[in-house]
């Protein structure tokens, strides 16, 4: 076996149940999944006032992520796809972002609770959106 | 639902939730918290539609008491005068009782213009009273009951 195994043959080691393919599988996750959360933090300028260097926080939002995605759905299991993987990332961030602002807005930090409220009126919108949509069917 | 009244929910919503946030336990994150005051924004909004709903139902099944079922639409010439009838009796009655009837031919519940006017529970009642009383009084001196 190669040192190192990528894309569908890394999948396929992991899912035959080879422990260091799967580890190196999820590893390789951890570092594609990086730039998708340093992206979204980089959108909330008050956050990254306050955090600073976003890189330990990213890297702890992508381990939390794969430790969800672990038991949600694993490699070995038949539904996983990276586009589930990705939605799962995209959830906590979104979680940890909000509870972040959250708590800036709750000490009075003004830029964070606009952009609060901003985010909040996207998500209630397009929530109501899709509950219409789904309304005629019931 | 059209996207304006969304707005206007979604509106109404964000003030309980920027009233609120401040002090509130969130320990499933803002979101779920948010996404149920709209919940129960929606479902107040959907009450008041049916109120008023029925409140034309009521409307419409005295009208048809006091008529004896005739057919009568917005555009006969008698719902006109009825109608014409119900609000001079209304300028008759006093500011404070003309605003509680007021409110309430818009769907208003009991409790919200109790909020809405700032008043107590007994005092509403009273000027209630007092208000169907006058109109009574008004309607049936005119003819119409």
């Amino acid at each position: 076996m190669k040192n190192r195994i990528e894309g569908e043959d890394l999948i396929r080691e992991a899912r035959s149940g080879n422990e260091t393919a799967e580890k190196l599988f999820y590893t390789n996750l951890i570092v594609r999944f990086l730039p998708i959360v340093k992206c979204e933090i980089g959108r909330c300028p008050p956050l990254q006032k306050e955090i600073g260097c976003t890189e330990g926080m990213s890297r702890e939002i992508c381990q939390r992520a794969v430790e969800e995605i672990k038991t949600i759905c694993p490699i070995g299991n038949e539904q996983w796809s990276l586009m589930r993987a990705i939605h799962i990332l995209r959830n906590i961030t979104d979680d940890f972002i909000m509870n972040m602002l959250v708590d800036l807005a709750r000490n009075g930090n003004a830029e964070a609770e606009n952009l609060l409220f901003t985010i909040i009126r996207k998500k209630l919108i397009q929530w109501i959106e899709s509950k219409s949509w789904k309304a005629p069917t019931r | 639902m059209n996207p304006p009244a969304h707005e206007d929910m979604v509106q109404k919503a964000l003030t309980i939730i920027y009233e609120k946030y401040k002090t509130a336990e969130l320990p499933r994150g803002i979101m779920p918290w948010a996404y149920r005051i709209l919940e129960n924004v929606m479902m107040n909004e959907y009450q008041k539609i049916r109120r008023r709903k029925n409140l034309l139902k009521e409307k419409s099944d005295t009208l048809n008491e006091i008529y004896g079922n005739r057919e009568m639409t917005d555009h006969t010439f008698e719902y006109q005068e009825l109608i014409h009838e119900i609000r001079r009796a209304l300028n008759r009655l006093s500011h404070r009782e003309k605003e509680i009837f007021e409110l309430k031919l818009k769907g208003y519940s009991g409790v919200e213009i109790q909020k809405q006017l700032g008043l107590k529970q007994n005092i509403m009642h009273i000027r209630v009273f007092r208000g169907s009383k006058k109109l009574k009084a008004i309607l049936a001196n005119r003819g119409v009951l």
